[in-house]
């Protein structure tokens, strides 16, 4: 491989890897928060995708603006989701919530699948082909703004967890549910709004991917998947682990599906089994005491 | 109370054991020899790695250092199961019941997988069960749910399950944990029937009357390391025991308690001062409450007036915690009021609680690890949305407990046991309680620490927090207190000035063991 | 119930499904032949993830293990009948969960959900990849058998089998040794039990099961194709089956296959392009209301116990974010 193919692979995975960031940090919210592992958030990120698809088509909104409307609605959507359904079985065992998510991943796809057909989209604007060059390497202006957006939300993010008296009540929720009623927190609400930011943030997700791939409804199980293998690369705790996780994945991922694409399903989740024995707290994680 | 006890030959021998969690040894360097046929003692403050041990010995986890032979032949790094077939058996402390099952299918779970060589069909393993049921007196419960099973009767499901192993040596981690003083007594009965059958016993335990009475001799860890090893009556005296954890009140009270002498009356009980007169400001009637089919509280009624600092003792189990659990209403009470300041609370959330003024400091301190000491804080003010407030409420905390200022950046998780308990009274004391309800304040502290502690509630009390206090030790919480209840197997059974009860004969024999 | 009346109940219902033939088009009995293909699946899922308690979402490998190993090894040169390769189909799925299964099952709850997931996903990845054994994605023809009969009657068998395997299994050291498992792993290891060799043990069967019915569906449907065989609809269908049927029981994935079938047949003809939203909705009921699945409620209806809405709500109760 020549080294200007090298440098394209390069900055393919580190474009890529905000997005991917942005499309765990919401999972890894929840997960981290609420230990469930959302089989739906990539049901989530395809509604972000048709919200905005939508959006273009019909009111011309451009596909950048109507972010802040998909979050808006996935917000509400997942608050809903979580107080008035998933909040049923909280105290079930672990798969409980696990075949739950599931079986409304099913529904939703199912449904879009209904009401959408199985047809691919995508959102193309005008500037859509549009960028530059640097060096032997082209870098397109909507991925190159997908990744400011991206990185701007996932950081935005740990700002809201870390500064805000609303965080930090959700980081302690999720450390201690009983201690934190104990300073008058109210659990189901807060539960509900760690589920709507993942919700919401899946959907930003979507929304930029609707710009940078062509989409179906089926393209969220295997996002779910990526967000599952990135919580495990970073380790579940902060966002900061999340960036670090998805940069490890682009990078790994780009590599794997240059040399070997057939098997790149197999070969990452070779990996994946063989980290989680040696390391089941992920690269970046605190070891679990 | 022994019998070949401490002279046979031994059968395990334990040799620098150390483990290490990431940078902590939560025990460091340990050599243990247990002999055959004896009753050998642990005690040790809560966190000094008693259980890590037995984790260790019984092949849960594996030691980082050391070795461990059991007649010989070494076991450090073989599995748990192999270890448990070679007749060693040991009970939980947290019990582990197999809920869905009967009590006679949890029991032959445990005689079926062959101690000893013996291994047996599900059928023969039923039999044994019904042995082993009638041994340890649960044998009219054998065809109930383990899940139905009320704590003592737990207890005794999980010794039942390890017995039937036919284990040579038998690891007892808290089995009198949540007894009654005659539940105590027949538990007591039962291990030196066990004993005396043949098998030895390792037992830790936290009930002194229990432990003093039925070993032969004792070991004491403290910080993971042996402090000191002998009969009981030996390390009562023990001037390192002594300073680093029993304090001089509570050797006395144990030595005491062993030899069965009454202690003359008297001594150094600090007169605590008279009760303020002032409006009712906690009132409770008749309130029951408990976990599941377990109820704990039974008909409780007592009340907490303004500016008040009300103790509530009684034994391991009593249901203290459970009570302040209800009033706070992490536990919904089944009937019964609760009165405050006028208002109903009985059927409130925990959120509204709190917005009461009503705050719970919980028992071991339930700090949030991941969050820094100014973050937990800062949590407990949530519920006011004024930035500025909660800022200078800080600055109050802060200046009220300096300490908690020089360690404000670092996560709670890493606190000594003393500053997590200043940063959880700080933490409540930043939602701005008129009644502050304390739950096991001296729980694995330092006899100084605690001291240090009281005399911070003394203040909060005198700028006019009330506050009930609950506490395992009675002397110390008798002696910082108005007035006292005395709770036991969930009913209130006496209640008095403080001063009073700490004279009161049934008081003194029942808890102090004088 | 009385010993006798135990196995009446079966009987008769054995009795019924052997003259299913007979009475039915040719159609049906197709239908009839996936619902107990479905069944073994079931059955097989129910040892991992029922007695044992570990879900795992990957099974689906297994069964187009089996397809694929019976296909192959009946056109081979050595033209083995379809049983002999069946056989050995079982074999060498249980050698496979015996491999992934010693590391992957000492990961708990999801990491282990996720990681049989992706063994499922690698195996249809090889067998896509591997033209010179399984000619890759266009994927094998076994010979023709077209008697429809020949299929039912195996199934049949099998799942006869399976259901006397399982409550042998269930009352015997090795099903108290995964219920212990189950409830608690510490303490089943410090009562002597060999954990990992009954995790193992409980997934080698489970992959058994589903390799007979990838084999059985592999003959059946004479094309086997990677997308077909390793979809991850049939893991999705053998855990509902126990989901709907009540994992954990005898009678559970059997109960629950038949069950999905029929919700299936009717969903399917009735709402036909929703047919998966139905689906999650009944996974998303019995999640929250009905836990452990039909047979438990049968269970209660058969001690005398009366039903209301109070069963359904149970669970919420017991479970809810207080």
């Amino acid at each position: 491989m020549s080294s200007a193919e090298l440098s394209q692979i390069a900055v393919n995975a580190l474009l890529l890897s905000g997005l991917l960031a942005l499309v765990a940090v919401g999972f890894s919210l929840v997960w981290g928060i609420m230990n469930i592992v959302n089989l739906s958030h990539g049901a989530f990120i395809v509604m972000g995708a048709y919200l905005t698809y939508w959006m273009h088509e019909l009111l011309h909104v451009d596909p950048f603006l109507s972010i802040p409307v998909s979050m808006a609605v996935l917000f509400a959507l997942g608050y809903a989701v979580q107080r008035t359904v998933i909040n049923q079985i909280m105290r079930a065992p672990l798969l409980a919530t696990f075949l739950l998510t599931f079986g409304l991943e099913i529904l939703i796809v199912n449904l879009l699948n209904f009401f959408f057909k199985a047809d691919t989209r995508s959102v193309t604007t005008s500037y859509s082909g549009t960028g530059f060059t640097l060096g032997a390497v082209r870098i397109p202006y909507v991925r190159l703004f997908a990744l400011l957006v991206s990185l701007t939300l996932v950081l935005l993010l740990g700002a809201f967890l870390n500064r805000s008296r609303l965080g930090r009540a959700i980081r302690a929720t999720g450390m201690d549910i009983d201690a934190a009623r104990l300073t008058g927190v109210q659990v189901g609400a807060i539960y509900a709004l760690t589920f709507a930011i993942g919700s919401a943030f899946a959907g930003a997700a979507g929304s930029l991917l609707a710009m940078v791939i062509p989409f179906d409804p089926n393209l969220g199980g295997g996002y779910t998947e990526r967000a599952f293998v990135i919580c495990v690369l970073g380790g579940l705790g902060n966002v900061v682990n999340v960036l670090i996780g998805a940069t490890i994945y682009a990078v790994v991922d780009v590599f794997v599906a240059s040399r070997l694409p057939q098997l790149s399903q197999a070969v990452t989740f070779a990996l994946l089994v063989v980290l989680l024995i040696v390391r089941p707290q992920g690269i970046a994680g605190r070891s679990l005491s | 109370m022994t019998s070949q006890g401490a002279s046979g030959p031994p059968i395990l021998e334990a040799r620098g054991i150390t483990k290490r969690f990431g940078g902590l040894a939560a025990v460091s360097d340990v050599d243990l020899t247990i002999r055959q046929g004896e009753v050998l003692g642990v005690i040790g403050p809560n966190g000094a790695g008693k259980t890590t041990f037995v984790n260790c010995i019984t092949g849960l986890d594996k030691p980082t250092l050391g070795q461990i032979r059991f007649h010989g032949r070494d076991i450090t790094r073989l599995p748990a199961y192999a270890i448990g077939r070679l007749g060693i058996a040991r009970t939980f402390q947290v019990v582990k019941p197999l809920r869905q099952l009967t009590v006679t299918d949890n029991v032959a779970t445990g005689a079926m997988f062959g101690a000893r060589g013996r291994e047996r069909t599900a059928r023969e393993a039923r039999r044994r069960a019904e042995e082993v049921l009638a041994q340890v007196g649960l044998e009219h419960r054998s065809r109930t749910l383990a899940s139905d099973l009320t704590i003592p009767d737990l207890k005794r499901l999980e010794l039942a399950k390890a017995l039937a192993m036919d284990p040579e040596l038998l690891f007892l981690d808290e089995v009198m944990a949540g007894l009654n003083p005659t539940e105590v007594d027949r538990a007591m009965e039962l291990l030196r029937r066990i004993n005396r059958g043949g098998v030895t016993l390792f037992v830790i335990e936290h009930v002194m009357k229990a432990i003093m009475g039925i070993s032969d001799r004792l070991v004491v860890l403290h910080y993971g390391k042996k402090i000191a090893e002998g009969p009981p009556a030996e390390i009562v005296e023990n001037t390192s025991v002594i300073e680093a954890y029993l304090g001089e009140r509570f050797a006395r009270r144990a030595k005491a308690a062993a030899t069965g002498k009454a202690l003359a009356p008297g001594g150094e009980f600090l007169q605590a001062a008279p009760p303020p007169s002032g409006e009712t400001l906690l009132d409770v009637e008749g309130l029951s409450s408990g976990y599941g089919d377990v109820q704990v509280l039974w008909d409780v009624s007592l009340d907490v007036k303004q500016g008040e600092i009300v103790a509530l003792v009684g034994a391991n189990g009593a249901g203290k915690s459970t009570l302040l659990c209800t009033l706070s209403q992490l536990v919904r009470p089944r009937s019964g009021t609760i009165r405050f300041a006028g208002s109903n609370l009985t059927r409130a959330r925990p959120e509204q609680i709190v917005g009461a003024g009503v705050v719970h400091v919980p028992q071991g301190r339930r700090l949030f690890p991941g969050l820094t000491v100014r973050e937990n804080l800062l949590q407990g003010a949530y519920r006011s949305r004024d930035r500025k407030e909660a800022a200078e409420d800080l600055d109050w905390i802060y200046g009220l407990l300096p300490r908690l200022k020089e360690r404000s950046g670092q996560y709670a998780g890493r606190l000594s046991g003393g500053e997590q308990q200043m940063c959880a009274i700080g933490r409540g004391l930043m939602s701005r309680p008129r009644l502050l309800l304390i739950d096991e304040l001296s729980l694995g502290l330092a006899p100084l620490i605690v001291d240090h502690l009281l005399e911070l509630i003394a203040q909060i009390n005198r700028r006019g927090t009330t506050v009930l206090l609950v506490e395992q030790d009675v002397q110390v919480a008798l002696e910082h207190a108005h007035r006292g209840y005395v709770l036991e197997t969930g009913r209130i059974v006496q209640s008095s000035p403080a001063a009073q009860l700490l004279q009161d004969p049934r008081i003194r024999q029942a808890y102090l063991g004088l | 119930m009385a010993r006798a009346a135990r196995f009446a109940v079966p009987a008769v219902v054995l009795a019924i499904l052997l003259f299913v033939p007979r009475f039915v088009s040719s159609y049906k009995l197709l239908t009839a032949t996936t619902v107990l293909c479905l069944a073994l699946m079931a059955q097989g899922w129910n040892f991992i993830g029922g007695y044992a308690g570990y879900a795992a979402f990957g099974n689906v490998a297994f069964f187009g293990i089996g397809a694929y190993a019976t296909g192959l090894l009946m056109l081979s040169r050595w033209h083995l009948g379809f049983f002999p390769a069946l056989a050995a189909g079982a074999v060498l799925a249980a050698v496979v969960a015996v491999v992934v299964g010693v590391p992957v099952l000492r990961l708990k709850g999801h990491y282990f959900a996720i990681a049989t997931l992706g063994v499922a996903e690698a195996f249809r990845e090889v067998a896509a990849s591997w033209d010179s054994l399984t000619e890759g994605a266009t994927g094998i023809d076994l010979p023709v058998q077209s008697s429809g009969q020949f299929f039912y009657y195996s199934a049949l068998a099998l799942v006869a089998a399976g259901v006397a395997a399982t409550a042998l299994l269930a009352r015997s050291k090795i099903g108290a040794g995964w219920v212990a498992i189950r409830e608690d792993q510490d303490a089943a290891r410090s009562v002597g039990i060999n954990t990992t060799l009954f995790k193992v043990v409980a997934f080698a069967l489970s992959a058994v099961f589903a390799a007979c019915a990838g084999g059985i569906t592999a003959y059946q449907n004479i094309h086997v194709a990677p997308d077909d065989f390793f979809k991850i609809e049939y893991t999705l269908q053998m855990i509902i089956a126990c989901i709907i049927g009540g994992s954990g029981s005898v009678w559970g994935p059997v109960v629950g296959a038949a069950l999905y079938q029929l919700l299936s047949t009717y969903v399917w003809s009735h709402f036909l392009e929703l047919h998966p939203t139905v689906l999650g909705a009944i996974v998303i009921f019995f999640v929250i209301f009905l836990p452990r699945g039909l047979t438990d409620l049968f269970r209660r209806i058969a001690q005398g116990r009366r039903i209301g809405w109070n069963v359904l709500l149970a669970n919420v109760r017991a479970s809810r974010l207080t």
